[in-house]
């Protein structure tokens, strides 16, 4: 028998307990002076599950839990969706993508849109279906949009690690990896950003390890716990959080022990590193991040869809494409904005006819204000 | 040298479907046989039947109180597409003939006929057909329904998805069944009669390969004995409804948008998952209130009445595991609300989009 996700699920969660930590939560609370405590959830698996288990409406009144950059999606840039759609336009090329990047809008298309037309776009769950459709099809480019964080990106270096020993030179990826602790920098250091405690990613930080967020934390005077996925490990956190904002301590604990560790997983790590190299990277909303991307080593260069194709991406400016981005996804974003707060939330931006990324991943902010939370006050 | 091996006798080619010999040698080898019956036999255009021999379908019919006046046709049609055709716990044409039973079912219709029509992709194994044909024969046979009318086209490869099947089903009813969304009112109780969305999580993982396909079952089943049953016991029900394609949190969201004065509220502490379902849906980042079922009903009865009616569907193996999940309210009016178990509380919208495996 595998691991029994079910039962250990059901072991993590319990009603009781999770009555007794929100009783420790307002007991903290109290103690805190200011009339507002702002919590950021870094990620979007965060931000939904807050909504499901119904956390937010039963916080003290003084805590606010707001999003923030979410997912991967929602911090693509338009450039990057407009090079996969210019990609899937050439009859040679076959598109590999998450689910979540079939949507996005680029500057008047979608990959969508493009294989509703005749483009050859697959939806894959993991990076190695691309590597199967390429020993399927040699005739054609398989070209795999890599856009993830840290949790995914060891799929994506062992996809292109394990194509370069096989020898397949058809299959490429479209770089577009992202790394968290610059953002999380990025964020802390922005002025107009006001966040007190900060829930960090559990899946990135499982590759990553918690030590990565230290340093940006300590040098804002910034706390910031590494949180799991179920709703009590997210009640712990918020608990941990307002406990280290009393007690005026500065840094990252742990709250999600049983998968992260403080130097994370070793091998992956490495295998990113012999892939990857860090280079400067464009964020939705962020705008461009020192050392926040990830770029193929010399060695495996030639598995870079960017420079093999540099002649049918190249040229198009990312200015004119942000331009026609009339939603306040960016603000969003930076959590300066909540998505009930922009003119296009749930008028002229729905999931059904997105404006922004934050829309069309299931996992951004906005899909989850428009799935859980549109309209008004529940009545319990 | 002659490697030509003629034509493969197990693909379907293109005169199955053009009228002649070919295709009468697949109604009488495949159809005929499998469905047996003498409407079918007949081989006419229509299927004639006796309106006196429909109505012996009926159990009241025994009763000298019955009067065939007040006696009711229901008719419903559905199409079914699948991949892939054969799957843990099912395949296309056990789908097929559950989906129709259930529908009539669900209305308080006992069925007493069904037509099904075929349209097969060139190509296509005549020993899978086989097996698809026999699937359906033999859930007809165990609901007592004949299979009395058909048909066959066979179109282009890659013009169908392998096969097609279109049912229509007929059922009678005693008296006009009193269902309608307009009856349910403040306090009215809600079952469900088994674990919400394993067909839908079924499917990806046959699609995917996640995990062990026998550990993730598709709930396809007749629920016609079981729901006919209580129609009949509790004519007090308010509305009766199988879960198909959108799952439970659709179907909720349908009544109350017909019926905009109440609101429905969920307790997530109610309401069960199977455990490997619920495993792949969370991991996969899908919702199982949204995910499809194919052996599932929704009844909403009044107060207090929950309790007998879901101790009389659990004599029924398929519908053995019902329960009451919630209730109607006065409060947010035409919108679903789920309590969650730790006291919380969101909205059920009807969703909008197909549910993808996510990023991370």
């Amino acid at each position: 028998m595998g691991f029994n996700y079910a039962e250990f699920s059901e072991k993590i969660n319990n009603a009781d307990r999770a009555r007794g930590i929100l009783g420790r939560i307002c007991e903290y609370a109290s103690k805190i002076r200011a009339d507002r405590v702002n919590i950021m959830e870094v990620c979007g698996t965060h931000t939904h599950e807050i909504f499901k288990s119904g956390i937010k409406g039963m916080l003290p009144e003084k805590i606010k839990l707001k999003s923030g950059p979410g997912c991967p999606v929602c911090v693509t840039p338009v450039k990057y969706i407009d090079a996969a759609i210019m990609l899937s336009k050439q009859k040679n090329n076959i598109i590999a993508t998450f689910g979540d990047m079939l949507r996005v809008a680029g500057t008047g298309s979608s990959l969508e849109a493009e294989r509703s037309i005749g483009a050859d776009v697959r939806v894959v769950y993991s990076p190695q279906e691309a590597a199967a459709i390429a020993v399927e099809n040699k005739a054609k480019n398989v070209i795999f949009l890599s856009v993830g964080f840290e949790t995914t990106v060891p799929a994506s270096a062992f996809l292109v690690k394990s194509a370069f020993e096989k020898g397949i030179s058809n299959l490429f990826i479209l770089e577009g990896n992202k790394t968290v602790p610059e953002a999380l920098s990025a964020i802390v250091s922005h002025p107009g950003v006001k966040v007190d405690g900060f829930i960090l990613p559990g899946h990135v930080s499982v590759v990553s390890g918690s030590n990565v967020f230290s340093a940006p934390l300590e040098k804002h005077m910034k706390c910031g716990v590494v949180c799991g996925f179920e709703y009590m490990d997210i009640l712990m956190c918020v608990a941990m959080i307002i406990e280290m904002i009393v007690n005026k301590e500065f840094g990252v604990k742990n709250e999600y022990i049983r998968a992260v560790t403080p130097g994370g997983n070793a091998a992956a790590k490495k295998l990113i590193e012999e892939v990857f190299t860090p280079c400067d990277c464009e964020w939705r909303g962020l705008g461009t991040i020192s050392g926040s991307g990830l770029k193929l080593r010399e060695k495996y260069i030639s598995f870079s869809a960017g420079e093999r194709f540099a002649e049918i991406i190249g040229g198009q400016s990312s200015i004119e494409a942000s331009k026609k981005n009339i939603c306040r996804c960016a603000e969003v974003l930076l959590s300066l904005a909540e998505p009930p707060d922009c003119p296009s939330f749930s008028s002229a931006c729905d999931p059904l006819n997105p404006l922004g990324p934050c829309m069309v991943s299931a996992e951004g902010s906005c899909s989850a204000y428009y799935k859980y939370g549109r309209t008004g006050d529940i009545k319990l | 040298m002659n490697d030509f091996k003629g034509p493969d006798p197990d693909a379907i080619v293109s005169a199955h479907g053009n009228g002649g010999k070919l295709t009468h040698a697949l109604i009488s080898d495949i159809f005929k046989k499998a469905f047996n019956n003498k409407i079918l036999d007949e081989g006419l255009d229509s299927a004639i039947i006796d309106i006196a021999a429909a109505l012996k379908f009926l159990p009241e019919a025994a009763s000298p109180d019955f009067d065939p006046s007040m006696a009711k046709i229901a008719m419903t049609t559905d199409s079914y597409v699948v991949n892939p055709l054969f799957f843990s716990g099912g395949d296309i044409g056990k789908l097929a003939i559950c989906g129709t039973l259930n529908d009539l079912a669900v209305c308080g219709a006992r069925s007493f006929a069904i037509t099904a029509a075929f349209i097969i992709e060139e190509g296509f194994k005549i020993s899978e057909l086989k097996k698809i044909v026999d699937s359906m024969a033999n859930e007809a046979f165990i609901n007592g329904v004949p299979i009395v009318g058909g048909d066959t086209k066979v179109v282009g490869r890659g013009q169908c998805d392998g096969i097609y099947i279109n049912t229509s089903g007929y059922g009678v009813a005693p008296v006009k069944p009193n269902f309608k969304l307009e009856n349910i009112i403040a306090g009215d109780e809600i079952i469900i009669t088994g674990y919400p969305g394993n067909h839908g999580i079924c499917i990806l993982n046959e699609r995917g390969g996640y995990v062990d396909r026998a550990s993730i079952k598709s709930d396809c089943a007749s629920l016609a004995a079981p729901l006919l049953n209580i129609a009949k016991e509790y004519p007090c029900i308010r509305v009766m409804r199988d879960l198909t394609r959108g799952g439970l949190a659709t179907a909720l969201n349908e009544f109350v948008s017909k019926n905009q004065k109440i609101g429905i509220m969920l307790d997530e502490n109610l309401i069960r998952y199977e455990k490997s379902a619920k495993a792949l849906a969370d991991i996969l980042g899908i919702d199982l209130l949204y995910s499809a079922c194919e052996g599932c009903a929704v009844i909403v009865c009044p107060q207090g009445y929950s309790k007998k009616i879901i101790e009389s569907l659990a004599s029924c193996s398929e519908t053995s595991d019902s329960v009451m999940i919630g209730c109607a309210g006065e409060k947010n009016p035409g919108r679903v609300v789920i309590k969650t178990s730790i006291g919380g509380a969101r909205f059920l919208d009807m969703q909008l989009l197909e549910q993808f495996p996510r990023i991370c």
